[in-house]
């Protein structure tokens, strides 16, 4: 699988790249300090950020078991890591492939929906008490996206 | 895991091994094929896979089934040894002590980055002894030549065999009861004790359904 960036190289195979494609480029290009500095922010927040959204799930879920509250510190923390390098390389295919198809299936098989509507609500409101809006708005649409796709799912646990 | 390791930065959270931009390897100067663990890997052409089914039957007729299932053992054994090594090093520690749903994802995401299909285990029947297996989108299936009309898939039921037996200690044995290349929605392979499956292969020659061999293996006794 390859990013768009590098599709749109291959495709430019012996002539110039056209205009449309050079936007993408210089956009591409114009928002990498940007990016790097959110990613940076991500990286430098992440302690905290998930240890609060944990502390304040366990308050909401007081029953909620501790190997259920370390599956979803591991997720939490895979959710951040793979947004941010999606973010900053504006590669959506990082995120299907190495983050949702794996964590769904966790999710699924530990019966995890009802924890995760909770703790994807409370790790929302950690980005936005944690970055600045101008930065929340960079890395929201990437972890809103992965929060839909594992809150779609709505099927029986069976390990349960 | 200590909660504090957790967040360092540059450890990595250990997740989908299987991962196949992560695990396929491809180096395009010598054509090779390798695993993240340094394995050889070999692609198959589908041209390939037909000329064995057809090749074998030519030469050796029935016996082709008996041959296919012993290349589907030795495979497994190796695909298990393979498995068990990867898992054990990435996680850091022996295959036994992984949490199961960790290994079965481990092993649903292997199947499917080896290009084999989307496996799923059914265990309603643990209790009896019985597993049922269900492969959907097998790439054996689809190169199955369209003469035969009972299901092929012996490479894949040695394989299951040996890999369920090396995994439980036990000799267990296996028989493919329905099939994608006979128009079913999925593969299904039935797992148990080899003394309960001894008539197994003869009920799926007669045209029995999979409901039908399934309950006849759980009448019997373990």
């Amino acid at each position: 699988m390859v990013s768009p960036l590098e599709q749109m190289l291959i495709e430019a195979e012996a002539r110039y790249l056209t205009p449309e494609q050079l936007e993408q480029l210089k956009a591409y290009v114009l928002g990498w300090p940007k990016r790097l500095h959110v990613y940076r922010a991500l990286r430098e927040g992440e302690p905290q950020m998930v240890s609060r959204t944990l502390e304040a799930l366990q308050k909401e879920m007081p029953t909620i078991a501790p190997q259920l509250v370390d599956l979803c510190r591991r997720h939490l923390l895979l959710l951040l890591r793979h947004s941010a390098l999606a973010m900053l390389l504006q590669d959506e295919s990082l995120l299907r492939e190495r983050l949702i198809e794996w964590v769904e299936e966790e999710v699924r098989l530990y019966g995890l929906q009802n924890v995760y509507e909770v703790a994807h609500r409370l790790f929302q409101q950690e980005l936005k008490e944690h970055l600045q809006p101008g930065e929340l708005e960079f890395i929201r649409p990437w972890i809103t996206q992965v929060q839909a796709a594992l809150l779609s799912l709505r099927s029986p646990s069976i390990l349960s | 895991m200590a909660s504090s390791a957790g967040f360092d930065p540059y450890t990595p959270v250990l997740a989908n091994y299987y991962a196949p931009s992560l695990y396929l390897q491809s180096d395009l100067e010598s054509g090779l094929l390798e695993s993240r663990h340094g394995d050889r890997l070999l692609a198959l052409p589908e041209t390939l896979l037909r000329a064995i089914y057809t090749g074998l039957e030519y030469e050796t007729g029935q016996a082709a089934r008996l041959v296919l299932r012993n290349c589907g053992r030795m495979w497994g054994k190796e695909f298990f040894r393979r498995f068990a090594q990867e898992l054990s090093d990435y996680y850091q520690k022996p295959l036994a002590e992984l949490e199961m749903g960790l290994f079965l994802q481990s092993l649903k995401q292997a199947w499917k980055t080896h290009g084999w299909g989307l496996i799923d285990i059914d265990w309603s029947y643990k209790d009896q002894g019985v597993l049922v297996v269900s492969i959907r989108n097998s790439p054996f299936a689809a190169a199955t030549p369209p003469h035969f009309k009972r299901p092929m898939g012996f490479l894949e039921a040695g394989l299951l065999a040996t890999w369920f037996s090396q995994l439980t200690g036990q000799d267990l044995a296996c028989v493919q009861t329905s099939s994608e290349a006979l128009g079913a929605k999925s593969n299904l392979f039935i797992l148990t004790a080899a003394t309960r499956l001894k008539e197994a292969e003869a009920w799926v020659d007669a045209g029995f359904s999979h409901e039908q061999i399934l309950e006849k293996v759980l009448q019997s006794t373990p």
